[in-house]
């Protein structure tokens, strides 16, 4: 008869090697555990790294760069703050954080969903091929950087160049917007994305009105060179 | 147009400023509105492995049999943190090249070849190829700036990972990749719209400096746990500092691109201007790691303008423990061979001196997503091609290091050579032939 996979497993991180801490958490999941909690994260690097399983990884604290980078199917729940790159390229999945999170939140990523209740820093959903970032507060400057596909949805405001040089994809922001990127242009809230926006805002207990978004998209206008349109590509060059 | 001469009884005296060429640059410009993109690597004659020479034994040291005894060419590299290291049956390696920029039948050739010698492939942008891990025995999995379809699992079934920092053709600056060869399939597998003009970001998403590369690093090993070599590809530019850093960060080998380094496109003037070349670039990196007691412990490759067992010796004999060739490589799947000239002549150029293929029109098939064009590069024939080829640079190697009386082609060293020119006696500190010293300015 199989033995029955705990429902809960801790790991305390302190004095333990993040290559421990990762393979902890790959064992446990392999094994079917389906929540694991880090304890004392401490702001360590590199938790939860390329992790394919399903499995909830709770982390009572803040995490260091790259949590939950290439993420694929679980769930990463990071009770406090993260540094740089949290969900980097994450293909399926989601990532939660309670707190704020540093540069380059979501960046990459090619699916699943990220959210950040506080604030990300610059370049939020920088070069984004899929999926969903959701920040609970403002972004920072050059968010959605070179954005592919995918959707940004920032509930409080966006810094500078927000958007610049996107190829597709789409950008949904409540407060102010600072300054556009290049290319860059305000594009209309159709009904889906009002559905789209209601589903986030609910999902995530967000007090805002669908309606009231700010929808930014790419002005294709980057997509080839013209030589008339000079102006344009010598601030994006 | 040729200085002095002579036409309807008068000398022509073309300006030296004003050339022809620089003519017809200000008027190509005046047309298409920007800088001129091309392809391949510097048209700039630069200090090269060309400008020096071995010193074979004589009565002082004794050579080994040139034909027949044994010359260790087994390289292995990466093994620094712990990690498989890579083997390599002969000290090269396939440079990074993506498909898109090359067709699949030439990115399957040259993992072909590769396999049969016993040597390394590099993805390149715009990730794995659907059947490159199944062709390639040893695959380098590039992690780019742009991340166009990079795959955590495919980082995990590769053999060694590469973080691009920056590369020769054009360090500081992002990829190309015009829409001619934006075809829905590659366009796909980049998540790009189809026929858009790609220019990839040259900053890294989520680190930028040394420090947040040494983060990088820690989680791409955190990601493999730890199974995997992983390299940091610079371009050569402030080498002695850059090299230090990337070692610094962690690297477990350092892959170096110099000047003559090429691309399936890029601004001209990045070619013609950026950079420098990549002998003088290697006696830089050989000192740093020196400098810092990494010798040995963090290696290095070398590429740019490696065009054959020759210069890849002399790299060697520099401090370098491997070679990375592209080019090379795929001029010997057939680039500019003299065939189907009409097609050459359609793109304004001709076999010997096509650099067309951002183009999009390659006529031997090579640098093309065109289907009609692609037939025209057999895998099989192609990789036959290329294994011979690789073969002759190890045979060339090794014949270097007999004749200077060296069992292994590594222990080829720079007091093996002379320098043929000054300038590369001055950069290498090799002695200029019928000198007993390094010439050093101030002598």
């Amino acid at each position: 008869m199989a033995a029955v996979a705990a429902r809960q497993v801790e790991i305390d991180c302190a004095g333990l090697p993040t290559r421990e801490i990762n393979r902890g958490i790959r064992r446990a999941a392999s094994e079917g555990v389906p929540e694991i909690v880090l304890l004392n994260p401490a702001g360590r690097h590199n938790l939860c790294v390329a992790l394919f399983d399903p499995v909830t990884v709770r982390l009572r604290g803040d995490a260091g760069w790259y949590c939950g980078g290439m993420l694929d199917g679980g769930t990463i729940v990071v009770e406090g703050n993260c540094g740089w790159g949290v969900a980097e390229n994450t293909m399926s999945g989601r990532v939660e954080v309670h707190g704020n999170a540093g540069t380059g939140a979501g960046a990459t990523m090619r699916g699943g969903e990220l959210y950040v209740a506080g604030h990300a820093g610059s370049r939020a959903a920088i070069s984004l091929k899929g999926g969903a970032v959701v920040v609970g507060g403002s972004v920072g400057y050059m968010s959605g950087f070179m954005m592919q596909r995918g959707s940004l949805v920032v509930c409080g405001d966006a810094g500078e160049a927000l958007g610049d040089s996107m190829y597709e994809g789409t950008i949904y922001v409540a407060g102010e917007v600072a300054s556009l990127g290049a290319d860059a242009v305000d594009a209309e809230l159709e009904q889906g994305d009002v559905e789209f926006l209601r589903a986030e805002l609910e999902r995530h207990e967000i007090d805002r009105e669908p309606s009231s978004f700010r929808k930014i998209a790419s002005g294709r206008k980057l997509w080839n060179f013209s030589k008339k349109e000079f102006e344009l590509w010598k601030t994006a060059l | 147009m040729e200085n002095g001469a002579v036409a309807h009884g008068r000398v022509i005296r073309p300006s030296r400023i004003w050339s022809p060429e620089v003519i017809e640059d200000i008027q190509e410009k005046a047309e298409i509105g920007r800088y001129r993109i091309r392809a391949y690597s510097t048209l700039r004659r630069t200090v090269h492995f060309e400008d020096l020479t071995f010193l074979p034994c004589m009565l002082t040291r004794i050579p080994l049999e040139g034909y027949r005894e044994r010359c260790e060419t087994r390289t292995v590299i990466g093994g620094r943190h712990g990690g498989e290291p890579i083997v390599l049956e002969t000290p090269v390696t396939i440079a990074g090249m993506s498909y898109g920029a090359l067709s699949a039948n030439a990115k399957q050739a040259l993992g072909w070849a590769a396999g049969r010698v016993g040597i390394s492939t590099t993805t390149g942008d715009g990730g794995m190829r659907p059947g490159e891990r199944e062709d390639s025995d040893t695959l380098v999995y590039q992690v780019l700036p742009s991340r166009y379809g990079f795959d955590p699992h495919h980082l995990r079934m590769a053999d060694a990972a590469e973080v691009v920092v920056g590369q020769g053709a054009k360090p500081g600056t992002g990829g190309l990749l015009l829409e001619s060869k934006m075809s829905a399939t590659i366009a796909e597998a980049r998540t790009l719209p189809e026929g858009v003009d790609q220019r990839s970001p040259v900053r890294h998403p989520d680190f930028f400096g040394p420090d947040d590369l040494q983060i990088k690093i820690e989680e791409l090993r955190e990601a493999t746990e730890g199974r995997i070599p992983i390299y940091v590809k610079i371009g050569a530019c402030r080498v002695l500092e850059d090299v230090k850093l990337a070692a610094k960060a962690g690297a477990d080998v350092i892959v170096l691109d110099g000047l003559e380094g090429a691309t399936g496109a890029s601004p001209e003037a990045l070619l013609d201007h950026t950079g420098i070349p990549t002998m003088p670039a290697t006696v830089l990196a050989v000192r740093a790691l020196r400098e810092e007691g990494l010798e040995g412990e963090v290696n290095l490759i070398v590429s740019g303008g490696i065009r054959n067992g020759v210069d890849a010796a002399k790299a060697l004999a520099l401090g370098a423990d491997a070679v990375s060739i592209g080019t090379a490589a795929l001029i010997a799947l057939n680039c500019n061979k003299p065939v189907h000239h009409e097609d050459y002549e359609r793109l304004g150029t001709q076999a010997g001196a096509c650099h067309h293929c951002h183009t999009g029109g390659c006529p031997v098939g090579i640098t093309t997503q065109d289907p009609e064009l692609v037939k025209r590069l057999p895998p099989e024939e192609a990789a036959e091609r290329v294994e011979h080829f690789l073969n002759s640079m190890t045979m060339e190697m090794q014949m270097m290091a007999r004749a200077c009386g060296k069992s292994d082609v590594h222990d080829l060293e720079p007091e093996d050579m002379r320098a043929l020119t000054l300038e590369s006696s001055l950069v290498t500190g090799i002695p200029f032939a019928g000198m007993d010293k390094p010439l050093a300015l101030g002598d």
